[in-house]
């Protein structure tokens, strides 16, 4: 009899929690106007598989906080920022969305990292009028979810074309080959690269895939890239994946030019691949040499807190928020406001590139190009792919 | 391109062996499916990185103590998920669930700790490569496959030839009959667990070392193709997994290779599907009677 009765009050404890966190969230459903401080969500992953990108983010974002802060936040309000955590599952980004919209205190919400999860959050945050920037998502049917998303990336297929015609002209290349993940993205990038290579008269060799995250084991694409014998390689996989193709490649005796995505753009894949990662090209959005006095804030800040480089999941997310603080600073918390402000934003120089929202919210951004040599990403001072008009 | 893809395919499968041993061999004595196999793989693997980073370069040093480390761990699977299961006489899906939490908790733990960058991985089994014809050989890819060779045999020699093998198939009988025959259950038990691990330490590190890097993706990545591995050549039977393990791996390879790359698992899938259509219990495998 005893046990039962624990049990019950187990039951109970647990039922007054429920209730109290339902009745406790619609307390705080309060109108903004009076808080003494601005409220910004971010959603990324925090934990699980893609936890050091959303990591990445959140110590970006506390760094930028506490500077806003420390020099007397915005007009005398403070910054809050509240991180979310998805683990870059698209299911628990919409749940997260829910929460947000649930509170409704949130000035405007920064994230989520992959463009699966963005999109599953979009409508969400587009419905209930919450102005929403996506460091990372680059699939074009993010930002036209509505006026309310934005995001820092180029739209994938024109950021594609841009570098696949760079590719074929600068290595004077007849023969081209693809290497993706099997993903949103990495779909979208084989399709412009093929549309890019027809408009110019370049024949696609070889078009290989495989499962992110999963498939360890390149040896059969890669035998199959080799016997079509292209010219050059673009790779469009993640770093991660990255670590395992390029020594495969190698191993197998592919000794090919290699342009990659700027996913390759961390200093964890020439620490893991070494010297088989010399020579490859990466276009990237941001200049490393020509920047911004942003640029040079963060790129200190963020290795005196983390000790490491910083990259595009930093400099996304430094100007994502930057572009929130602007807001708040010109126009105050009304959040209509702040998204016809963001629709505004021309020529913005952030540390992930010069920027203008084109009218869905994607960006278009010059492109500059790395090269890996010695061991450190060089960038060539000579190339620089202009935006178009 | 078809010796490559060939030779290819039977490295990979040779990792995929590795690890189907180890759950073919729990499956033998408990007639359950331990999940946590893959997670002791990927906590092998991380052990040694960890282990060889702290001793500064004493790989040999490194690899013992990561492989005891990981029998130990294989141990507290069954100490800690299951034997209290057992004792409650509590259904077989618990404990597969319970494997199934481990492996979680495992994965989350080496997640929080090491972080979810990849790792570079010790080079130690790459004494150069050779060519056959226009394919190209590496010494790890012909270490993996004899050192999966070596240890197939030699545990299936354990289960078939010696005491202990007998009693762990007495065990896998039935458990209360081998208790009155003066078994010792428990110890074969968690003797089988600390195997186990063992051998998925031994896998961890070898496709460590033959991928040169290690992520936190690489438990489930091969914890899918190596079950289909153990079921396709039987589940229970060690040369059932070495040649699971093998078939797997090529039908990847020649299927990705000459149908498309796209479809590589699902060709692999496909005939494991194919396969237990005409021979239910495996290639290698005996039909078993279910006696709770």
């Amino acid at each position: 009899m005893k046990k039962h009765w624990g049990k019950k009050i187990v039951c109970l404890a647990m039922t007054l929690a429920l209730m109290g966190g339902v009745l406790g969230g619609c307390g705080k459903d309060s109108s903004q106007e009076e808080s003494d401080t601005y409220r910004i969500a971010m959603v990324g992953p925090l934990t699980g598989a893609g936890a050091q990108y959303g990591q990445a983010y959140q110590a970006t974002l506390e760094i930028l906080r506490d500077k806003v802060n420390e020099e007397g936040g915005i007009d005398g309000k403070q910054l809050e920022i509240d991180f979310f955590d998805d683990k870059q599952d698209p299911k628990e980004t919409l749940n997260v969305a829910n929460k947000i919209v649930a509170d409704g205190g949130y000035v405007g919400v920064i994230g989520s990292q992959t463009s699966s999860c963005s999109m599953s959050a979009a409508p969400v945050l587009e419905k209930a009028g919450i102005p929403m920037i996506s460091p990372q998502a680059s699939h074009a049917d993010f930002t036209k979810t509505g006026d309310y998303i934005f995001s820092l990336q180029m739209p994938n297929a024109y950021e594609q074309r841009k570098q696949v015609e760079w590719m074929i002209d600068f290595f004077d290349a007849e023969k081209i080959a693809i290497i993706y993940s099997n993903d949103d993205w990495g779909a979208q990038c084989v399709a412009a690269t093929t549309a890019t290579a027809e408009a110019q008269g370049v024949e696609l060799v070889a078009a290989e895939t495989f499962i992110p995250g999963q498939t360890k084991d390149f040896s059969t694409i890669v035998t199959k890239v080799k016997e079509a014998d292209p010219d050059v390689i673009y790779l469009a996989v993640l770093y991660t994946d990255g670590c395992l193709l390029v020594p495969q490649m190698k191993q197998l005796g592919l000794d090919c030019q290699l342009v990659s995505a700027n996913t390759l753009y961390k200093q964890e894949f020439i620490d893991v691949v070494g010297e088989d990662a010399e020579g490859i090209y990466i276009p990237n959005p941001f200049s490393t040499v020509d920047y911004t006095e942003d640029y040079e804030f963060i790129q200190k800040a963020y290795n005196e807190k983390t000790g490491n480089t910083i990259d595009p999941y930093v400099t996304c997310s430094y100007d994502a928020l930057s572009l929130f603080i602007d807001a708040l600073t010109e126009v105050g918390g009304d959040r209509e406001a702040i998204k016809d402000y963001l629709m505004g934003v021309k020529n913005y120089e952030g540390c992930s590139g010069t920027f203008t929202f084109d009218e869905d919210g994607g960006t278009m951004k010059a492109i500059y190009m790395l090269h890996i040599e010695n061991g450190q990403f060089v960038e060539q001072p000579d190339i620089v792919i202009e935006p178009e008009e | 391109m078809f010796l490559q893809q060939l030779l290819n395919g039977i490295a990979l499968g040779s990792t995929y062996a590795l690890v189907a041993i180890g759950y073919s061999l729990v499956f033998g004595v408990l007639r359950i499916i331990n999940f946590a196999n893959g997670s002791l793989y990927m906590l092998g693997a991380y052990l040694v990185f960890v282990l060889y980073s702290a001793m500064n370069g004493q790989l040999v040093l490194a690899i013992l103590f990561a492989l005891l480390a990981t029998a130990a761990a294989g141990f507290l699977v069954d100490f800690v998920g299951l034997r209290k299961l057992r004792r409650d006489n509590a259904p077989r899906m618990s404990g597969l669930i319970s494997t199934m939490g481990i492996a979680t908790i495992i994965e989350n733990v080496i997640q929080i700790w090491i972080g979810t960058e990849t790792k570079q991985f010790p080079d130690f089994l790459n004494f150069g490569s050779f060519q056959i014809g226009s394919a190209i050989v590496t010494s790890t890819q012909i270490c993996i496959f004899f050192i999966s060779l070596f240890l197939m045999a030699a545990f299936s020699l354990l289960v078939y030839k010696t005491k202990i093998g007998k009693a762990m198939r007495a065990v896998s009988q039935n458990m209360t009959t081998a208790r009155l025959m003066g078994i010792n259950v428990k110890l074969v038990i968690s003797g089988t667990f600390m195997v186990s691990g063992f051998l998925a330490a031994v896998a961890g590190t070898m496709v460590g070392a033959y991928y040169r890097a290690i992520d936190t993706l690489m438990s489930s990545s091969v914890g899918m193709k190596t079950f289909a591995a153990a079921v396709l050549g039987g589940v229970g039977s060690l040369p059932g997994a070495m040649v699971g393990g093998l078939l797997v791996g090529v039908a990847e390879s020649i299927g990705g290779s000459y149908i498309s790359s796209g479809y590589r698992d699902a060709i692999a899938f496909a005939i494991l599907i194919l396969v237990l259509l005409i021979k239910p219990s495996g290639i290698f495998g005996k039909k078993i009677v279910e006696k709770m």
